[in-house]
């Protein structure tokens, strides 16, 4: 069963101006949630904002649920100021989730902004299982250093990893992209048996630039809607991705309908539709 | 004695009053992730229109204060694959089930009508008449009382099951429209559907919705469903079904008050799933409470202040 109510905030961690990180209690999110999954969260008592805001899980730790929030407009603003012992309104583990890697093949992870945590998550999955952290090449953008979700953590991960801000007050001056196009093709004239294997969370248009750098090879995308309920039913997330021969529709032949909560958030760049 | 929640709409027995609403629930399964449905008096399937729809291009929902637009655009199934794929749940339900039908011609609705009501496991049907009539130049049926009652006569001729038109609050007068489709043999309404609106993006000087309007829904809502639930119950035999902005135990009581014999709620369950079991909870004290053995004894109940 899903969970569906109120609860304890036993942690925060402010990392930077703008970058937080809140520790919930739901024993009941924490054995479901894996990575690429969110949750949906709401502030009681706020009732001028109707809809709960997803955040993806970035840690699990026993009863522990972690998400990390950037901070960038009303609901984010208030969540800032939410302090351990104060309760949250949460819905959840919602969404697909990432398929994990075979062991053995090149992972390349393309985080940009918010698209951070839950890569991180997954990076961090895979290596508990066993995973060869030389084969893990992480590639992590943000606008400038106060909105870079993580950079500690990911240095003692012991991956390969490159940081980029737009305005380069930290790592690499450019988009995260660049990096990771430039080494992409080192690694293509390579001899990887299987190909490497990507995964891309961000922005729209982020993740469509690692979809055109990717093509032709095994790559998954999570993409970001706006959610009003976060568990199918209000179609408002739905996003058109390419059909099988058998889900003609009446409006467009040739595309079907996929709700980003639910079906997604994670893709496979090869369906997906750029308009 | 204990406290009775039971309530009669066009001869279902409802186990409560609280119902979800169209478009807001799919076609309920995803729900069984949360709660089990059959607590609730009843469900309204998304509207079902005769072939699959994928409706409008995003941005199709943005956030307003207290409330939300929506330009969805029908998104469904279609007719076929309803059968298929979601009717064999709908039929395990012990709980009243309430399909809601769209179409662009009188011939969509009387078709769907006649093919959904002889299904079994489907126990009544809801008309949503707030959609552009192709016949008559797009226009929507339920913006005029004639068409309404057109389209609801033939739908009536064409179902086997109680036929439950669902008005559009979009109209100058929505009381000579809930008596047209009264007198064409409608066995309830439901009021209100979403009130048209729209919003800008001043940053980019472009409609927020890419369809340019939506339909407004959540608490915002409340107060206009309210007058018109009103209004129309002091005006029509036939039960109604009270729909807008409801997201407490509160909210429920001031519809039946106000002559509704049960509610609908849509936007409440988006943040909470369950939203249906708190406000059963809610009703049920507040009748505690006041000392009430039964709900009935509330429907209506609104004096002059
Ligand atoms: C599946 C998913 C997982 C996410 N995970 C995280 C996460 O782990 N950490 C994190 O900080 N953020 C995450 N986001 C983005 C986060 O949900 C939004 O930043 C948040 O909803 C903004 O709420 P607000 O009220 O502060 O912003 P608002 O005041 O509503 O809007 C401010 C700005 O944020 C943008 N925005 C609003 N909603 C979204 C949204 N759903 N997705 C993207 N941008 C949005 C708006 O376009 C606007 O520019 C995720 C989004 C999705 C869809
Ligand atoms: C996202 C969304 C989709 C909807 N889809 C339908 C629909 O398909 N058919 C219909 O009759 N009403 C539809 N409605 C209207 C609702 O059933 C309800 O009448 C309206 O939202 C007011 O109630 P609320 O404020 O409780 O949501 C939809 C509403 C929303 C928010
Ligand atoms: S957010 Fe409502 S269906 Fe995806």
């Amino acid at each position: 069963m899903k969970f569906s109510g109120s609860v304890e905030v036993s942690g925060k961690t402010v990392i930077s101006r703008n970058i937080f990180s809140l520790d919930i209690v739901s024993p009941q999110i924490a054995s479901q949630a894996s990575p690429g999954q969110f949750i949906q969260v709401k502030i009681p008592g706020i009732n001028s904002v109707l809809w709960p805001r997803p955040f993806s899980v970035r840690k699990i730790k026993d009863d522990i649920v972690t998400v990390s929030i950037k901070k960038c407009g009303k609901v984010t603003g208030l969540l800032y100021d939410i302090n351990r012992g104060d309760r949250l309104y949460v819905t959840g583990p919602f969404g697909n989730g990432f398929i994990l890697p075979q062991m053995g093949r090149s992972i390349y992870l393309v985080a940009g902004g918010a698209g951070l945590p839950p890569l991180l998550f997954l990076c961090e999955s895979i290596l508990e299982k066993g995973y060869s952290p030389k084969l893990i090449h992480f590639y992590s953008g943000a606008r400038y250093v106060e909105e870079l979700f993580a950079n500690d953590e990911l240095t003692s991960l012991g991956v390969h990893s490159v940081v980029t801000t737009d305005d380069g007050s930290y790592g690499i001056k450019g988009l995260v992209t660049e990096p990771f196009a430039n080494d992409l093709t080192k690694v293509h004239s390579g001899k990887d048996d299987l190909g490497p294997v990507i995964y891309g969370c961000g922005p729209m248009a982020m993740v469509k630039k690692v979809a055109e750098i990717c093509h032709g090879l095994e790559c998954y995308l999570s993409l970001e809607q706006l959610m009003p309920c976060g568990w199918g039913v209000c179609n408002g997330c739905a996003v058109k991705i390419k059909a099988g021969d058998s889900d003609n529709t009446e409006d467009e032949k040739g595309f079907r309908l996929a709700r980003v909560c639910k079906e997604g958030p994670v893709f496979k760049a090869s369906e997906l539709i750029w308009d | 004695m204990g406290l009775s929640l039971q309530t009669e709409i066009a001869g279902l027995k409802l186990k409560n009053p609280i119902l979800s609403a169209s478009g807001c629930f799919g076609y309920g399964e995803e729900a069984t992730e949360f709660f089990d449905i059959n607590q609730l008096g009843g469900m309204v399937t998304k509207s079902i229109t005769p072939l699959p729809r994928t409706g409008h291009p995003p941005p199709k929902v943005v956030e307003t204060a207290s409330g939300m637009l929506n330009a969805i655009g029908l998104t469904n199934v279609g007719l076929d694959r309803f059968i298929m794929e979601k009717l064999p749940f709908l039929q395990k339900l012990s709980c009243t089930v309430i399909v809601n039908i769209a179409g662009s011609t009188v011939n969509d609705y009387t078709m769907l009508a006649g093919k959904i009501s002889s299904l079994e496991g489907v126990d009544a049907i809801e008309v949503n008449i707030s959609c552009p009539n192709v016949d008559s130049g797009g226009l929507e049926f339920g913006a005029s009382p004639a068409e309404a009652a057109k389209v609801i006569r033939a739908v009536k001729k064409a179902s086997r099951v109680p036929v439950i038109p669902k008005l559009s609050p979009n109209v100058t007068d929505i009381v000579a429209v809930a008596k047209a489709v009264e007198d064409a043999g409608a066995d309830a309404v439901s009021l209100i559907n979403t009130l048209v609106g729209t919003a800008i993006d001043i940053q980019t000087t472009r409609f927020k919705l890419s369809n340019r309007f939506g339909g407004l829904s959540g608490p915002a809502v409340k107060p206009v469903a309210l007058a018109m639930v009103y209004k129309v119950a002091s005006a029509v035999k036939i039960p109604v079904i009270g729909v807008g902005g409801i997201s407490s135990g509160d909210d429920v009581v001031e519809f039946l008050m106000a002559g509704a014999k049960a509610v609908q709620i849509g936007t409440a369950c988006f943040a909470e799933p369950t939203v249906f079991l708190r406000v059963i909870d809610e009703l049920s004290t507040y009748l505690k409470k006041n000392n009430y053995q039964n709900v009935n004894d509330i429907i209506g109940a609104v004096k002059d202040g």
